[in-house]
C-alpha cells in the first residue's frame, strides 16, 4: 500500500500536530515502512495460527469492585497548566453547553 | 401471544403521521452508568455531585505510566443485561481504544470496546399502545464515561469525577418507526435496567443518556437514508420531542429535493430545536485499536450461567403472570411491574384475596401514597386485610379510604380502626327500615312527585339514607328497603 502525503495530513489533523514539509515527508517514510512491513506479515497463512495477545492462559486479572482512596484534589491539579476552583481550566471548548463524546 | 416486530403495521402515512411518503427509521444508542462502587479501571469511588475532581487518581487522570484493570462487577452487571434481553454472549471480548481529543478525556482516548463487544443481539420487549413489540439490539457493550465540562464565561472547566466511571452502551438495530416507540421502547429499557439493579436510572444526573440516529426513506423502500444523530437529549420526552423535530426537517428538505447533511445535531429542550454541531466524523477518524493495556475479556460458561442464575424474574413476563394469575388488564399490569418494589408490594397485597380490587386500590390509593410519603406506610398484609373485608361487604370503599389514611398516618390495624371510627357496615335491616322510614317521611313532597312518576328521585332517596348513616349503610339492603317502600 502506497501512502500518500494526504493521509498524513490527515493523521496530522486528528494528532492536532503541525509538522513542517520536512518532518511531514520523514513521517511519510516511517509510516510507509511500517505498512511495508505489516504488509509482510500479512502475506503469511495464519489461518491456524490463534491470536497471541497474552502470555497468562485464562482471561487476565479482573479487580474486585472496592472503592481505594483516590488523590487528593490538590494532587489531581499538581501538573494542570491551569486551574481554578477545583477544576481544570481549558480554553472555551465550545460556544454553546455542549456534552462530551461518551 | 406473538409479539409483532418494531416496525411492522406502520401505514403508508407520512414520518411524523403525515400525508403519504417518508417514513422515519429511527435507531437508538444508550448509555448506562453501572451501579458499581469503584471506577471502570480504578478504584476511585463512583458517586454522583460533590467536590470536583476528588475521585480521581493517576489511571483516571491519564498519567502516564498508570494501567488500568477492568472491574470485575461492571462486568457481571453489563451481563446481567445482555443475558436479560437474550444476547449472545462472546467468551472473548476486546477492549479498544477509541481515539479523541475533548477537554474532557484526560488520556485522548476512550477505553471502548469495538471489533468483539461482550455482547451481540437480543432484543428488548416493549408495549405500545397496550400491544407487544419487540426491538432488536445490536450489541451491548463496555466503555468508560467521560468527565465533565463546563462551559461559561469564555472558558472550560473539567471536572474529571465521573472519567472511568462504567457505562454499557447498547445499541439498537435502526427499527423504531416514530417518536412514540422510541419513547416506548426507552421506557420499557429503563425499568429493566433498574429493575435488574444495574443502573439508577437517573436522567436527571446522567446515569441514563439517550443519543439517536434518524433518517427518511420513501414509504416501502428498504434502503436506508442519510441520518442525522442527536444528542443532549436529557429526558424521554426529549428524546421523542427531538426526533419529531427532525423528522419534521429532513421531511421538508427531502420534499424540496434538498440533501440532509449526515451531521450531529445537538437538542436544546428549552427552544425546542435541534442545531447542528459538527459534521458527523466518519469511522476511522476515531482510529480504533485493540487496547494494549488490557488483555481480551475472557467470560466462560461457567461464569455466565451463574449470572444467568442470579437474574430474577424481568418485568415483562412478571406483566403476563399478573395478566394470567390476578385477571389484570395489560395496562393495569403493565403498571403494577413499573418497579419491583410495587410489582413485589401488589402481589403480596393481592395474596389470597381479590386480585383485581387489590390491583384497583394498589394502582390508586397506595401510588398516591407512595407519592407523597416516597414509600409504603401501609405494609401489604394489611392492605390486604382491609380488602377482605371490602370484599365481603363488611366496610364500604368509601369508608376504607378512611381506614386507610388512618393505616398510613399511624399504623395499626384494619379492624380496630373499622370499629374505632364506627365505619362497620350497617347491615341490621331493622334499623336501616326505621332510617329509611325516616327519610321518607321527613321528604313528603319529593314522596309524592315520585309516586307521580319522577322515579329518577330514587337515587334521592338513596342518597339521604347514606347521608343519614354516614356512608355506612349496605347499598343493597337500603336499595330492596327503598324499593319496598315506593314500588311495594
Amino acid at each position: 500500500m502506497e501512502l500518500g502525503e494526504d493521509v498524513v495530513r490527515h493523521v496530522e489533523s486528528l494528532a492536532r500536530l503541525e509538522l513542517t514539509g520536512d518532518e511531514r515527508e520523514a513521517m511519510r517514510r516511517d509510516l510507509q515502512r511500517i505498512l511495508d512491513y505489516v504488509a509482510e506479515l500479512a502475506a503469511l497463512d495464519l489461518a491456524d495460527v490463534p491470536p497471541f495477545a497474552e502470555t497468562r492462559p485464562g482471561g487476565g486479572v479482573l479487580r474486585e469492585d472496592a472503592a481505594r482512596p483516590s488523590l487528593p484534589a490538590s494532587a489531581a491539579l499538581d501538573g494542570a497548566p491551569a486551574a481554578a476552583a477545583g477544576h481544570f481550566v481549558v480554553p472555551p471548548a465550545i460556544a454553546a453547553a455542549e456534552d462530551g463524546d461518551a | 401471544m406473538s409479539a409483532r416486530g418494531a416496525n411492522e403495521g406502520a401505514a403508508p402515512r407520512g414520518a411524523n403521521g403525515g400525508p403519504a411518503g417518508w417514513e422515519a427509521v429511527i435507531g437508538l444508542e444508550i448509555h448506562a452508568q453501572l451501579r458499581t462502587r469503584s471506577k471502570a479501571f480504578c478504584g476511585c469511588e463512583v458517586r454522583f455531585g460533590g467536590e470536583a475532581n476528588t475521585r480521581c487518581c493517576p489511571v483516571c487522570l491519564g498519567l502516564p505510566g498508570a494501567l488500568p484493570v477492568l472491574n470485575r462487577r461492571a462486568v457481571e452487571l453489563a451481563l446481567r443485561v445482555g443475558l436479560a434481553l437474550g444476547c449472545r454472549v462472546v467468551e472473548r471480548s476486546v477492549m479498544a481504544r477509541k481515539n479523541y481529543f475533548y477537554p474532557d478525556l484526560p488520556k485522548g482516548y476512550q477505553i471502548t470496546q469495538y471489533e468483539a463487544p461482550l455482547c451481540e443481539g437480543g432484543e428488548v420487549p416493549f408495549l405500545l399502545d397496550g400491544e407487544e413489540r419487540r426491538l432488536r439490539l445490536t450489541r451491548i457493550h463496555l466503555e468508560e464515561d467521560a468527565g465533565k465540562s463546563l462551559h461559561a464565561g469564555g472558558e472550560t472547566r473539567v471536572d474529571l469525577n465521573r472519567a472511568g466511571v462504567p457505562l454499557i452502551e447498547i445499541v439498537t438495530e435502526p427499527e423504531l418507526a416514530s417518536p412514540a416507540a422510541a419513547h416506548a421502547f426507552l421506557v420499557a429499557l429503563r425499568r429493566l435496567l433498574v429493575w435488574l439493579a444495574v443502573c439508577d436510572g437517573n436522567m436527571e444526573e446522567g446515569s441514563l443518556r439517550c443519543d439517536a440516529n434518524v433518517s427518511l426513506r420513501l414509504a416501502g423502500e428498504t434502503g436506508l437514508g442519510v441520518k442525522t444523530e442527536l444528542k443532549n437529549l436529557n429526558s424521554f420526552r426529549g428524546v421523542e420531542q427531538a426526533l419529531a423535530f427532525e423528522i419534521d426537517r429532513q421531511e421538508r428538505r427531502l420534499a424540496a429535493g434538498e440533501p440532509v447533511a449526515p451531521e450531529t445535531r445537538l437538542w436544546d429542550a428549552a427552544r425546542r430545536e435541534a442545531r447542528p454541531m459538527r459534521g458527523k466524523e466518519t469511522v476511522q477518524d476515531y482510529r480504533y485499536f485493540p487496547e494494549p493495556d488490557l488483555p481480551p475479556l475472557a467470560v466462560d460458561a461457567a461464569w455466565r450461567e451463574a449470572v444467568r442464575a442470579g437474574l430474577p424474574e424481568l418485568p415483562d413476563a412478571r406483566r403476563r403472570r399478573l395478566q394470567a394469575e390476578h385477571g389484570l388488564t395489560v395496562d393495569e399490569a403493565e403498571l403494577l411491574t413499573a418497579d419491583r418494589d410495587l410489582a413485589d408490594y401488589y402481589e403480596a397485597a393481592a395474596a389470597g384475596g381479590d386480585g383485581a380490587l387489590a390491583a384497583h386500590w394498589v394502582a390508586g390509593e397506595i401510588l398516591r401514597l407512595r407519592k407523597e410519603t416516597g414509600g409504603f406506610p401501609v405494609p401489604p398484609a394489611v392492605l390486604g386485610g382491609l380488602l377482605a373485608r371490602v370484599g365481603e361487604g363488611a366496610v364500604s370503599h368509601t369508608a376504607a379510604k378512611a381506614v386507610l389514611e388512618r393505616l398510613a398516618a399511624e399504623g395499626g390495624e384494619p379492624d380496630a380502626w373499622i370499629a374505632r371510627l364506627g365505619l362497620a357496615r350497617l347491615d341490621d335491616a331493622a334499623v336501616l327500615a326505621g332510617i329509611v322510614d325516616g327519610v321518607l317521611a321527613a321528604h313528603p313532597a319529593e314522596l309524592a312527585r315520585y309516586r307521580g312518576g319522577r322515579t329518577k328521585l330514587f337515587r334521592f332517596f338513596v342518597g339521604r339514607v347514606m347521608q343519614e348513616t354516614g356512608g355506612r349503610a349496605d347499598p343493597r339492603l337500603v336499595d330492596r328497603l327503598l324499593r319496598e317502600r315506593l314500588d311495594g
